[in-house]
C-alpha cells in the first residue's frame, strides 16, 4: 500500500510534501471536521510522513559544478569531494 | 550677521566661540587624506600630530578613545586617510581636526569608495528591507558561486551534507578576489538566474578589505539586486560587512553559517514528522472518543427512547387490525360459500336431469330437436326418447288429436 503511494509521489518536491502535510495538520485540528474526513486525512497524513521520512533517510546529495569545455560552453559536472 | 554684531564689540571669547560653532556645524564629519608629521604620542595616551600635503598643514588630534581602535601604529610621514571633525582650541586660537578614525591610505581610499557606494546604493533603494526575498524552506537545488579550491565551498558541502543531502548542489566556480573576479561572480549570478536554483550562495572566507573588495563592486551588488532568485551572502569572518551583504536578502556572517541558514536539519524535520505523526493520532483519537460518546448519548436519549416506544405500540396495533382482518376475511367467506351452496340445490332442481329423476321423458325428432307438440309428428316416423338412465328409439303409430 505504501509503496504504491510513494510511487505517486515520487516526483512531488519535498517542500510541497511538507506544505501538503502542514494544511493535513491544519485541517484535522479544526474541531468541526467530521470524523469520517478526519479519518481520511489522518491516513493521508500519515502516509505523507512516511514518505518524507523515506525522503529524509535516504536522500543521496548530488554535488556537481560547472566547468567550461574548449568553446567555453558551460557544462555541468560531478564534484569529486 | 546681523546689525547688532556689527555695532557691538565682542570679547574675543566670544568670537572664537562664534568661530568655533561655525566651523563645527560646517566640518562636522570630514574625509581628509595626507601625510603625518610632528606626531607626538602624549603619556596621556592622547595622539597629536599634524596632516600635510603639498600645499596645507593641518592640526590634528586622536584622543585615546578613538586612537584605540586604530591596528596600526602611526608613524612620521605616513599618509593615512583620517575622519574627524574641525574644531578650534581657543586658548591657542587654532583650529584643528578631531580625528575619530584613522586608517593606512590605500584602505583609506578603499574606505572611501566603499562609503560613497553604500550611501549612493541605499539613496536607490538597493538595501530595501522590503525588497528582501524570503528564503524557501525546503530548498531542491542550491547555487553556490564561490572559489572552487577554497575553504569556503568545503565548510559549506560540509555543513549540507550533515544537515540536508536532500537538495542538489551546483557550484559556478569563481575567483572571489582579485582583478577579474566581479565580473565571474557577476556572471555565476546570471547563470542561475537562467538556469534557476531555489536560492544562491555568494561568498568567500575572511580576508583583507582589499580581499574582500570583490564584494563591495558595484557590479556585484547590482547583480545582486537583479536577482530574481534570492541570494545569501556569505563573506568573511563575523565582522566584515560587505556591500554585497547589505544588498543580500540574507547576510550570513560566514560560508559555514550561509549553510545553516539556507538548508533546514534533517534531524530536527524528523522530530517534526514524528510529532505531526503524534498529533493527527491525538486528533483522530478525540475525535473518535467524543464520536463514541455522542453515539451513545443518542442510543440513552428520551428521543430516540420514545420513538422505540412507538415503534412498539405500532407493532402492538399492527397485530391487532391483523387480527381483526383476518376474522372479518374468515366470515365474509363463509358467507359467501353458504349463498354459492344454495344458488348450486336451486341449479340442480332446475336441470333436465332433475325433471327426468322425476319420471319424465325428453322426445326428439330424427333431426335432434325436441319434441313438444304431437302434431310435428307423423305416422311411422322414428323418435328418440331418453329416460333418466339410457335411451331408446320408437315408432310413432298412431297421433292422438285429442287436444
Amino acid at each position: 500500500m505504501t509503496m504504491t503511494k510513494s510511487d505517486k509521489f515520487k516526483d512531488t518536491k519535498f517542500e510541497e510534501l511538507m506544505t501538503d502535510l502542514e494544511n493535513i495538520v491544519q485541517k484535522l485540528e479544526d474541531e468541526t471536521l467530521s470524523l469520517d474526513d478526519s479519518m481520511e486525512l489522518h491516513a493521508d497524513a500519515l502516509v505523507l510522513v512516511e514518505i518524507c521520512r523515506q525522503r529524509l533517510n535516504e536522500a543521496d546529495q548530488k554535488i556537481q559544478q560547472l566547468v567550461s569545455d574548449n568553446d567555453g560552453n558551460l557544462e555541468v559536472a560531478d564534484l569529486d569531494s | 550677521m546681523d546689525s547688532s554684531s556689527e555695532t557691538s564689540i565682542l570679547t574675543v571669547g566670544q568670537l572664537t566661540g562664534r568661530i568655533r560653532s561655525l566651523l563645527e556645524q560646517n566640518f562636522e564629519s570630514v574625509w581628509v587624506q595626507g601625510e603625518i608629521s610632528n606626531l607626538t604620542l602624549h603619556r596621556s595616551g592622547h595622539w597629536y600630530f599634524s596632516i600635510k600635503d603639498q600645499t596645507a598643514q593641518l592640526n590634528t588630534v586622536m584622543f585615546r578613545r578613538q586612537n584605540a581602535a586604530v591596528a596600526f601604529e602611526p608613524t612620521h610621514g605616513m599618509q593615512v586617510t583620517l575622519r574627524g571633525g574641525i574644531s578650534v582650541y581657543p586658548p591657542h586660537g587654532r583650529y584643528q581636526l578631531i580625528v575619530q578614525e584613522m586608517l593606512p591610505a590605500g584602505v583609506g581610499d578603499l574606505h572611501l569608495a566603499f562609503e560613497a557606494l553604500k550611501r549612493k546604493l541605499e539613496a536607490e533603494g538597493l538595501f530595501d528591507p522590503q525588497l528582501k526575498k524570503s528564503l524557501p524552506a525546503y530548498p531542491g537545488r542550491i547555487g553556490i558561486v564561490t572559489s572552487p579550491t577554497g575553504a569556503a565551498i568545503r565548510d559549506m558541502l560540509q555543513v549540507m551534507a550533515r544537515r540536508y543531502p536532500l537538495a542538489d548542489i551546483l557550484l559556478f566556480p569563481a575567483r572571489v578576489q582579485g582583478e577579474g573576479a566581479a565580473q565571474e561572480i557577476v556572471a555565476g549570478i546570471q547563470y542561475f538566474n537562467e538556469n534557476p536554483c531555489d536560492v544562491l550562495i555568494i561568498g568567500r572566507g575572511g580576508g583583507s578589505l582589499e580581499d574582500l573588495w570583490t564584494f563591495n563592486e558595484e557590479s556585484v551588488a547590482r547583480a545582486v539586486f537583479d536577482s530574481r532568485i534570492p541570494v545569501v551572502s556569505a563573506v568573511g569572518h563575523e565582522i566584515d560587512f560587505t556591500i554585497a551583504d547589505m544588498v543580500a536578502d540574507l547576510r550570513a556572517p560566514t560560508p559555514s553559517a550561509a549553510a545553516e541558514l539556507v538548508v533546514p536539519d534533517r534531524n530536527e524535520l524528523l522530530q517534526t514528522l514524528t510529532a505531526a505523526v503524534n498529533m493527527v493520532n491525538t486528533t483522530l483519537r478525540k475525535k473518535l472518543i467524543s464520536g463514541r460518546l455522542r453515539h451513545e448519548a443518542v442510543l440513552n436519549s428520551y428521543g430516540l427512547k420514545r420513538t422505540t416506544l412507538i415503534i412498539q405500540t405500532g407493532s402492538q396495533r399492527l397485530d391487532h387490525i391483523r387480527e381483526r382482518l383476518t376474522t372479518a376475511w374468515q366470515n365474509r367467506l363463509d358467507h359467501l360459500r353458504t349463498r354459492i351452496g344454495n344458488q348450486d340445490d336451486r341449479l340442480r332442481a332446475l336441470s333436465p336431469e332433475a325433471t327426468l329423476s322425476r319420471g319424465y321423458s325428453v322426445v326428439t325428432d330424427p333431426n335432434g330437436t325436441v319434441v313438444q307438440d304431437a302434431a310435428s309428428l307423423h305416422k311411422g316416423e322414428m323418435v328418440d326418447i331418453r329416460l333418466e338412465r339410457g335411451r331408446f328409439s320408437s315408432e310413432v303409430r298412431k297421433i292422438h288429436d285429442d287436444d
